[in-house]
């Protein structure tokens, strides 16, 4: 009786074992595609020193796959991060920064200076709450003049083995995009016309 | 309370142990598995021999199993036999050549196949006088153990020197008639009862006289009348011509195509230059295909014949990296294309995927594609004028990198470097199936230039995919024609540092660390090189038909919501931005390059102030010299090479980059 319950004991250990560690477990890596919404507001063409500028963006968790046409529940995911890009409109080098002409007012998710660039680009992160990941962050006009800024899409957002692109849509109507007829016109070394991802990504204004 | 009441444990044992996990598909399955599904590309007809329907779509490595010896018909005395019954003279029945065979140590066998590629003759692991049961993907003689070298048959002249050291044994002194004279082939095969003769058509009644090409009616010479039993022209005599014709391009030739399917442009195209070797008994033929994947073999096989592509040629050799029976993986990639008989001057090869990305099929897939890359980067550099990638260069393929799709060019064996660092094994060629330590010494025999990764999604498995990883690497080596050995030297001492450092698959700086190391600058500079060229060239080739594609950022699909420009590998490199702080590796001027050449920039999304214009891939090369070790050197090179041109405007876009 102790022979057979020591051979129990035997086999179920190296069972157990065989289970956990008979092989490496294969991690299927999945590449998704998202897709997420951003907007300014009040959506004005123009606003006074002082004034505040509220950004809002959100990021579904469970979100349409645009690759497989499924909907993926991307919870629990790290580095759901960009950067935001602050210039001004209307100078002759587009890529001068304008982080210095305003304050900011946290909301949801992290926002910080991004060190390779502080000048021109803030580093911000989501936050997973409830359903969606979130960011928000207001921004209080300090400085006169054009401004432009321009949200990045998300890359390398991890889950496990699988990783997602988030693409960001600026939903304003109107984003003031006539601000960037300074950079792009016709002949113009960066283009005749309006690139379709700053199209899409960047929101400009005017502050008095 | 139940209790769960154990009766058997030892069988439960023996169930965990074979359930416990899914076996990955290392070792050979010698069972012979009745699966008929043919391959795309493939049809009954075309392979009009029973004896050989491709098994490509699975991982598993079949063994080829032997039945009964056959009697050899080529042996002298038969072969005098076949001349006389034919009505020549026996004494044309001399030695032509030794049928051999060699058992090689594991460090004896790429210089044996060497030494054999360099006399142009082929090594084979078959015997050839054996009836063949099943025609698998390899043979391994029962009496050698699999990790050793199995016996290698060959068939040699008989002047053949062996080569010093090599076991070998002289198995048959043979005659092999002069190639307008198969029908001594066919009678000497009918005298030793060999049915696929009989059913290639090959019966030659005794009394014939002289059977001899071509093997058509239509293309009868005046002095000769078509034997529909014999399927040949006869001489009719009367001595109206007593030698055979002219040869002619017929159905005995072995001729046709080898395709590789290129998943975007959705068409088969030419394997360029890949040998492909025919053989029936103990003649042997070789040769390559040209630019469109055709090839025409000069010797005639009026039966059976067996046809193989070697992915082979001057330019490169493509090996495959193995879990199982290692001294394999000294032999480039072969693969059988079929068993033809019939008209073979007519046949369409192909190589396509199927099956998960480890079949044996995608690794053919992978293997036509990289040879194919190969050569397209050659003719890139004639045409963008710059230096080709070097000649005789090794390039394993794999799919067991530490991370799918990575690839890396050491050149250790154009560098002759011995000692492959174990942390270039493990992350670039198997990191999930085999210590570095089996693998070194296989390593030390066949060095690795160049290491593919294929591993991925069959979503992601495609042409352009590929091929834009094989024209990344080629870039690198061209940088090591231009720069030289001691530069490359600096430049791959600098990532095997970094690869050292970062070894894990999830560690974010895997494998080029971050830009504060003294390895950064080099890497920024001989990677911005190779990441621009990669994608240049994938553009060049694909253009709006190319997938999506990405370089740590942002993926960029022909068809994105919002609809960018469709072409995604130009677009990869025009949106890339060198402040972005979620990418670990955002310091390599991955669109540097592009943004010397293109015009325009979404500068709102880049941050990358690009005013610069116009300077052709002529002009970024030529900067790429030997003392040229960091970006900014380069950008000095570069402005001193164009006479200062554009010269606020080039120092503006590296400020862009950070250098």
């Amino acid at each position: 009786m102790a022979t057979k319950r020591v051979l129990l004991v035997i086999c179920s250990l190296i069972g157990l074992f065989l289970i956990f560690f008979g092989c490496r477990k294969p991690c299927t890596k999945n590449h998704y595609d998202f897709n997420g919404t951003s907007v300014f507001s009040p959506e004005k063409d123009g606003i006074n020193i002082g004034d505040t500028i509220w950004f809002n963006s959100i990021i579904s968790i469970k979100n349409l796959d645009t690759k497989s046409n499924q909907i993926i529940d991307y919870s629990g995911a790290s580095n759901v991060s960009t950067q935001i890009n602050f210039n001004t409109a209307n100078s002759t080098d587009p890529t001068i920064g304008s982080i210095d002409s305003f304050k900011f007012i946290k909301g949801k998710g992290e926002i910080s200076i991004n060190t390779n660039f502080p000048q021109a680009s803030m580093a911000v992160t989501y936050v997973e709450e409830k359903d969606n990941y979130l960011l928000s962050f207001g921004i209080i006009a300090i400085k006169k003049g054009v401004y432009v800024i321009t949200e990045v899409d998300l890359e390398n957002s991890y889950k496990k083995c699988s990783d997602a692109y988030v693409t960001i849509t600026l939903n304003n109507i109107n984003k003031h995009q006539h601000y960037l007829d300074s950079t792009y016109y016709p002949n113009s070394p960066y283009g005749n016309t309006i690139p379709l991802i700053v199209q899409t990504h960047s929101y400009c204004f005017k502050v008095y | 309370m139940k209790k769960l009441h154990l009766k058997y444990p030892p069988l439960v044992l023996i169930l965990l142990v074979i359930f416990s996990c899914t076996k990955m598909d290392l070792k050979k399955d010698r069972t012979f598995e009745t699966d008929n599904t043919l391959l795309p590309g493939w049809s009954k007809a075309q392979l009009t021999s029973a004896d050989f329907i491709p098994q490509d779509g699975d991982s598993i490595e079949r063994i080829t199993t032997l039945g009964v010896k056959l009697t050899n018909p080529y042996l002298i005395p038969n072969m005098q036999q076949a001349y006389t019954n034919l009505g020549l003279s026996s004494s044309l029945a001399t030695i032509t050549n030794k049928y051999v065979r060699f058992k090689p140590t594991v460090a004896q066998l790429a210089a044996l196949d060497s030494t054999m590629d360099a006399q142009g003759l082929e090594l084979f692991d078959t015997p050839v006088d054996y009836v063949v049961t099943y025609e698998g993907d390899y043979y391994q003689d029962p009496s050698i153990p699999d990790s050793l070298p199995t016996w290698q048959y060959a068939v040699v002249p008989t002047n053949f020197v062996f080569p010093s050291g090599i076991i070998y044994e002289i198995l048959a002194q043979i005659h092999i008639p002069g190639d307008n004279y198969t029908a001594i082939e066919t009678e000497a095969e009918r005298l030793a009862s060999l049915q696929d003769s009989l059913n290639g058509g090959g019966s030659a009644p005794s009394g014939l006289k002289g059977g001899v090409q071509p093997n058509s009616a239509s293309y009868c010479d005046p002095c000769f009348v078509w034997d529909p039993i014999a399927r040949e022209c006869v001489p009719i005599g009367n001595g109206c011509g007593t030698n055979p014709p002219p040869p002619a391009v017929d159905a005995a030739i072995p001729a046709g195509y080898i395709y590789v399917h290129d998943t975007n442009l959705n068409t088969d195209i030419g394997v360029r230059k890949v040998r492909v070797v025919a053989r029936r008994w103990f003649k042997v033929d070789r040769t390559y295909t040209d630019n469109a994947g055709h090839f025409v073999c000069t010797k005639k096989f009026k039966h059976k014949v067996r046809i193989l592509e070697r992915f082979k040629n001057d330019d490169a050799r493509i090996y495959g990296v193995r879990g199982w029976r290692l001294y394999q993986m000294l032999f480039p990639v072969k693969r059988t294309l079929g068993i033809f008989s019939g008209t073979k001057n007519n046949l369409n090869l192909f190589n396509n995927q199927a099956g998960p990305i480890n079949s044996k099929a995608n690794r053919y897939w992978a293997a036509a594609t990289t040879h194919n890359a190969v050569q397209e980067h050659r003719d890139y550099a004639g045409q963008f004028s710059f230096s080709v990638a070097p000649s005789a260069m090794n390039i394993f393929i794999t799919n067991w990198a530490a991370l799918e799709g990575l690839a890396s060019t050491p050149l250790f064996h154009k560098r002759v470097i011995q000692n492959i660092p174990t942390s270039f094994i493990n992350t670039f060629l198997a990191s999930q199936v085999i210590s570095a330590s089996k693998l070194v010494p296989f390593f030390a025999i066949v060095n690795v230039d160049m290491a593919i990764d294929y591993h991925t999604t069959l979503a992601r498995f495609t042409s352009d995919w590929l091929k834009e990883t094989d024209y990344h690497e080629m870039s690198h080596a061209s940088h090591f024609t231009k720069a030289g050995t001691a530069w490359y030297n600096q430049f791959v001492t600098a990532e095997l540092n970094q690869i050292a450092a970062h070894t894990g698959a999830n560690d974010p700086l895997n494998p080029y660390g971050s830009s504060n190391t003294p390895d950064a600058p080099i890497i920024a500079l001989g990677e911005g090189w190779a990441y621009h060229m990669g994608h240049f060239l994938a553009d060049q080739r694909y253009g709006v038909n190319a997938t999506c594609t990405d370089e740590g950022q942002f993926q960029y699909c022909p068809s994105n919501p919002p609809p960018l420009v469709a072409h995604p590998h130009t677009n990869v490199l025009e949106f890339y931005i060198p402040t972005l702080s979620s990418d670990p590796f955002h310091w390599i001027p991955k669109g540097l390059m592009e943004d010397l050449i293109d015009n325009g920039e979404p500068v709102q999304f880049t941050q990358v102030n690009d005013l610069v214009l116009g300077l052709t891939t002529s002009q970024i090369f030529s900067a790429l010299q030997s003392d040229v070790t960091t970006v900014s050197q380069y950008k000095t090179r570069l402005l001193q090479q164009i006479g200062n041109g554009q010269l606020n405007n080039i120092n503006n876009l590296f400020t862009s980059y950070g250098y």
